[in-house]
């Protein structure tokens, strides 16, 4: 069981002063203006779309001249800080570019800017990017613009407020007896919930440290700024989350993402900059439902009744129902799947990755975190899982490719061995609601600064109260000597896994005469890279087209049998194969092609002449 | 009287003093037995501004995929008030491109209710106290080609967007094709050796095929809608223009094209809904939406499937009231929820309306099966052309013509027209129309319509005053749909005092018992949590400090507009 715990604050008074390394967002402008004015070759600089704010949504293309123009190339997707707070992240991405362009006549770097093309946006949420250089400092996801986060009718009436001038929103605690928390017993700079079970009595009231300015009776529950982007997209939205907009896909930097993939469909493999991570943290998924499928119980619709002849309003599971409709007219015309009856029927697409595709996360997870602890760096920490309504989970569940969260860095683990269990929750952990004991421990080796003491202030309506807390950017922005190890380990992982993509290629294509001016066509695609030509996910949610091995004849060739196309919806890495055959009019001497076609795992041609 | 001065008894002198409008110039007055191609209608939209320049407003609102707009037209009594500030009901029609007689019943619901303001008591109130929003042409591109090119009852149904339907890297590339060149889309069918059929010809009428009986030889195949194989691969028609389906891609339970057919990469992705959905952001005054699509004569609510959350129960009262007086209005109308009366969908404009803006929505289903003669629910071929033949002297039908097919050979095209049996007949259309719109006026009585009561004002002591003001909703839709409260939708109401400083204030719980349910914070802003619901009474307490005379008090609902009244003080 989690104990809610908040810190008491003894350190002295701190400046965080990791943010001379971070770069505010004019800062990453001009970065990124350079590298492209000074590698015009290598560099492109584009902008996506706009925020709400009007400002652009940067863009680096970086590839270099080779057999196959940059659209036509795998490409490698690096995207940071949508959720405005994760500097980390824009340092780590911009860094990834800048290595690139360092080391781009060394072989492994040399030979992946030829053969595939790399998308990167170091700040996705340029609104709320420089919140972490506020004169105040707080996490801010919020675009421009206004919203009624309260719904009271006023808007943005109710910021947070700086009471103890020391430039971080923290807590504060005003003595009640009334209030639920305590100060624990063990550490003192805990506040915990008082268990009245046991015969604890509270001592504070506990709130975001602001006035109410609305007289509301909240805290700080309408500051002025718009929607979240990062909470925006369609998998797992949260629809009574003001925050997360009236629906998905509303919000500008969110449609200029969605609209950028949708239009880049190389795209093979997307690293997401943000809170959670990945690779420490298999993803669990959002809203699973365990157990079989197909004995799960469902109501016939009238509609479905017609279809299958089933008696409507009566319940079967979901095995008898496709025994029966996989052979309608309809169900044969669909080619469904009894996972797309069960989707269709009970409201929902997949909600947990595919156990095949997370085999493929756990084995980048093992390259991963092998790179990083290399580098020194702790890979049993805690890490959080992806935002529900957030990038990652659009990319890998309607996208339908590889997607990585990576959060660069997070409060190593606590060294002893008597330290707790992991919590389970699976949003990103604020460490002020939860100071585990990794927390604790980080806050007394390595961040003894960012502790914000208790002291008193006057509020407006008379009231003593005392604010205090931790660096509201303590768990995920580290000191810069580590965020500069974290990111160089980050930038070799990154690069290492684009290696990994898949590849197709035509293997021999056999032509056999059966005399007569009849030929037989023989041809096979194979995939050289490690991964898949698509996700299993990909085969349910038909995203990308499938791979397509097709031969293309002259005037005067014909077909004895069949189409010119064989499709596949997935080819497996390391050497997987997809083959088909043909049967020819044709006369001796004519040319034919045979190609392999894919959207992101390349494509390749061969032409044969008929004996 | 010494009782509060109230709007809406100003409202009500305004209605004795209305007068029927008088056009600027002739307005618009179309025949009502046929349908109209959407030049046409843009031209009546278009007569009614010109006609009725301060009542009506033409704009658009955004364009559409392949060039058109979004036509939007507003309707109300401008000296009664801006049109936001007005209780409102939204009207579309052709969201399916085909479905195209849902423009004729917004526009003959327009005509309508201009022509009879200050003449019709009902049509007065409802100009002068609600506002009428209306966009004839959702889906304006595919409802264009839907005349303008062959086509059939069903097809163009989707959003004017390319999508390679059949994933072969080629979008819309083999269509249907108008091989006779007779400007219809029909079917095809072909004669074979007897024996490699599984349909023959019905003896008694050479125009019906039906199928092989157990022991008997067939020497007819039916090949499907009238097309060719265009790109060669093996497959005829499978690549049609779209599809995107403007009934699923809404932005409340939107699930993605391998769970709901058609429903684009993301919600709102095509700008014919994002227009709507944008614009009606802006106008959160809208209590009731009404989108017409055919066929089968439904009124249709949300959920749209039933895994969906079912729709809460207050607000389904208030759904079950209309739906079933609908039954009442609209003979042969079945209500109920759409998934329960036809099948699931996901992300429906009704969900979109009623999860995102709190809007009353229903979809509307035109026009039932006509040749139904022994009313056993299901026309046989024979029925439909008795009535071709009686009752439109043929003209629904198009005789077979041989036709030589490249990929079939010599097969017979023919077939019913495009504008038969999921459209109205002309002589039927009129009274069809005119329902409907009744239908949509009954929404519109029903708006919320407050009233304010004869307050209590007690005089505590000097300076103080004790303040009960009943307000009545004389109508049957609540000031706010419960589901604004659930979803988060946007503010509450809220009711405010000006001329006195407010000590405390809440909601009336038991007048004789003296219960109130005090607001712990801000009693200067009283939010009248739920609104007030059809056909109830809130009584709002305030206690104010305040001089002998007069308080204002107002009422700001956003769905149910600002009502104030003067309270006197002794």
């Amino acid at each position: 069981m989690l104990r809610h715990r908040y810190l008491l604050c003894l350190g002295a008074l701190f400046l965080h002063t990791a943010s001379a390394q971070y770069l505010k967002f004019t800062e990453v402008e001009s970065r990124l203006t350079g590298l492209a004015r000074q590698n015009p070759t290598l560099v492109k600089l584009t902008s996506i779309g706009s925020s709400a704010g009007g400002k652009q949504l940067h863009l680096l293309t970086i590839a270099t001249a080779g057999a196959k123009s940059p659209e036509q190339r795998q490409a490698v997707f690096v995207g940071a800080n949508l959720v405005g707070f994760h500097n980390a992240g824009t340092h780590a991405a911009l860094a990834f570019a800048e290595q690139l362009v360092a080391q781009k006549d060394e072989p492994a770097v040399k030979q992946l800017l030829e053969s595939r093309v790399f998308y990167i946006a170091p700040a996705l949420n340029p609104d709320a990017h420089d919140s972490f250089f506020a004169p105040v400092k707080q996490r801010v996801s919020y675009n421009a613009g206004s919203l009624d986060r309260d719904r009271d009718g006023l808007v943005g009436e109710d910021g947070p407020n700086d009471l103890n001038g020391d430039g971080r929103i923290t807590l504060m605690r005003i003595e009640d007896p009334a209030g639920e928390w305590m100060v624990d017993e063990k550490d003192p700079r805990v506040l915990r919930r008082a268990d009245r079970l046991k015969g604890e009595r509270g001592k504070y009231r506990l709130m975001p440290e602001g006035i109410d300015d609305d007289g509301d009776g909240q805290y700080n529950e309408d500051p002025p700024g718009g929607y979240r982007p990062d909470k925006n997209f369609a998998h797992a939205w949260a629809e009574n989350d003001p925050e997360a907009g009236p629906w998905p896909s509303a919000q500008p930097e969110t449609k200029s993402l969605l609209d950028f993939f949708l239009g880049h469909r190389n795209i093979a493999l997307a690293f997401v900059y943000g809170p959670a991570n990945n690779l420490l943290e298999m993803p669990r998924g959002i809203g699973v439902r365990t157990g079989d499928v197909g004995s799960r119980r469902v109501k016939v619709s009238r509609q479905l009744a017609a279809i299958t002849g089933l008696e409507a309003d009566k319940e079967f599971t979901i095995d008898e129902i496709y025994e029966v409709f996989k052979d309608t007219p309809f169900g044969r015309q669909r080619n469904f799947t009894k996972d797309q009856l069960a989707q269709f029927l009970e409201g929902g697409p997949v909600r947990s990755p595919e156990a095949e595709d997370l085999k493929f996360y756990q084995s980048l997870a093992a390259d991963y975190k092998k790179i990083l602890e290399k580098s020194g760096l702790d890979t049993k920490r805690r890490a959080a899982q992806s935002q529900p309504g957030g990038l990652q989970n659009w990319l890998y569940y309607q996208y339908s490719v590889m997607a990585i969260e990576l959060d660069v860095w997070g409060i190593p683990k606590k060294a002893a061995a008597n330290a707790s269990p992991r919590p389970a929750e699976r949003t990103a952990p604020v460490p002020l609601t939860n100071p585990d004991e990794d927390t604790l421990a980080y806050l007394d080796s390595s961040a003894t600064t960012a502790l914000v003491n208790w002291s008193p202030v006057n509020l407006p309506n008379g009231k003593n109260a005392e604010v205090g807390g931790v660096d509201p950017f303590l768990a995920i922005a580290p000191p810069p000597a580590e965020l500069n190890k974290a990111t160089a380990a980050h930038s070799e992982a990154i690069l290492a896994m684009s290696a990994k993509l898949p590849e197709v290629i035509l293997g021999d294509v056999e032509v056999k005469s059966l005399g007569s001016g009849i030929y037989q066509v023989k041809a096979t695609a194979i995939n050289q890279g490690y991964l898949p030509t698509a996700t299993v996910l990909q085969t349910k949610s038909r995203s990308f087209l499938p791979a397509r091995l097709e031969v293309s004849l002259p005037r005067g060739a014909s077909l004895v049998e069949g189409t010119r196309r064989k499709p596949t919806e997935r080819i497996l890495g390391s050497g997987g194969t997809h083959n088909a055959q043909w049967l020819l009019s044709a006369a001796p001497g004519t040319r034919i092609s045979v190609r392999i076609l894919t959207q992101n795992a390349g494509q390749d041609s061969k032409e044969v002449v008929l004996p | 009287m010494k009782s509060p001065i109230l709007l809406t008894c100003l409202l009500s002198l305004s209605f004795l003093r209305a007068e029927p409008l008088t056009p600027k110039v002739a307005p618009p007055d179309p025949q009502w037995d046929r349908l109209y191609a959407n030049d046409q209608i843009l031209e009546m939209m278009r007569g009614f501004a010109k006609a009725y320049p301060d009542w009506v407003k033409l704009e658009s609102i955004g364009k559409t995929g392949f060039g058109g707009d979004t036509w939007l037209l507003t309707i109300t009594n401008p000296k009664t008030g801006a049109p936001e500030t007005k209780p409102a009901i939204y009207i579309d029609g052709a969201t399916h491109a085909n479905e195209v007689q849902g423009t004729e019943v917004c526009i003959y619901t327009i005509g309508y209710v201009l022509k009879n303001y200050g003449k019709l008591p009902r049509v007065t109130e409802f100009l002068d106290r609600a506002t009428l929003y209306a966009i004839p042409m959702m889906n304006f591109d595919s409802r264009d080609m839907w005349f303008k090119r062959p086509s059939t009852p069903n097809y163009p149904r989707t959003l004017p967007a390319h999508i390679d339907d059949d994933r072969d890297g080629e979008a819309d590339e083999d269509g249907y094709d108008d091989l006779d060149g007779d400007g219809e889309i029909t079917m095809m069918r072909k004669k074979v050796p007897l024996g490699q059929g599984n349909f023959v010809i019905d003896q008694k009428d050479p125009r019906i095929l039906r199928p092989v009986a157990p022991g008997e030889l067939g020497d007819y195949l039916m090949l499907g809608t009238e097309g060719l194989d265009n790109d060669g691969d093996g497959q005829v028609n499978e690549d049609l223009m779209g599809y995107v389906d403007p009934n699923r891609a809404w932005g409340e339970g939107w699930m993605p094209r391998y769970v709901q057919a058609g429903s684009s990469d993301y919600p709102l992705q095509y700008p014919e809904q994002r227009n709507i959905a944008q614009w009606a952001r802006s106008h959160e005054n809208i209590n009731v939406v009404m989108s017409y699509h055919n066929f089968g004569r439904w009124i249709l609510r949300g959920p749209g499937a039933k895994p969906q959350r079912q729709m809460n129960a207050t607000d389904l009262r208030v759904h079950d009231f209309l739906g079933k007086e609908g039954e009442k209005m609209l003979p042969g109308y079945r209500y109920g929820s759409s998934w329960q009366l036809l099948y699931d969908s996901y992300g429906d404009t009704t969900d979109h309306f009623y999860g995102r803006h709190g809007a009353y929505s229903t979809v509307i289903e035109l026009t039932g099966p006509v040749a139904d003669y022994n009313n056993d629910k299901r026309v046989t071929p024979e029925e439909q052309f008795k009535f071709s033949d009686e009752m439109t002297q043929g003209r629904m039908f198009v005789p077979y013509k041989k036709f030589q097919h490249p990929t079939y050979g010599e097969i017979e095209v023919g077939g019913f027209r495009h504008d038969t049996n999921r459209t109205p007949e002309g002589f039927m259309a009129t009274e069809e129309f005119h329902r409907n719109a009744m239908f949509t006026l009954f929404h519109g009585y029903h708006l919320p319509k407050l009233k304010f009561e004869t307050p209590k004002v007690v005089k505590v002591k000097d300076g103080l005053y004790r303040i009960h003001q009943p307000v009545v909703n004389e109508r049957m839709i609540p000031t706010l749909a419960a589901i604004v409260a659930q979803n988060r939708i946007h503010r509450q109401d809220i009711a405010t005092i000006s001329g006195g400083k407010v000590i405390a204030s809440g909601i009336v719980q038991d007048e004789y018992l003296n219960k109130v349910a005090l607001q712990e914070h801000r009693p200067e802003r009283l939010v009248v949590n739920g609104g007030i619901g059809g056909t109830q009474t809130k009584i709002l307490m305030f206690l104010v400090e305040a001089k002998p005379g007069q308080l204002t008090l107002t009422y700001d609902g956003v769905k149910a507009g600002k009502h104030t009244t003067t309270i006197q003080l002794p």
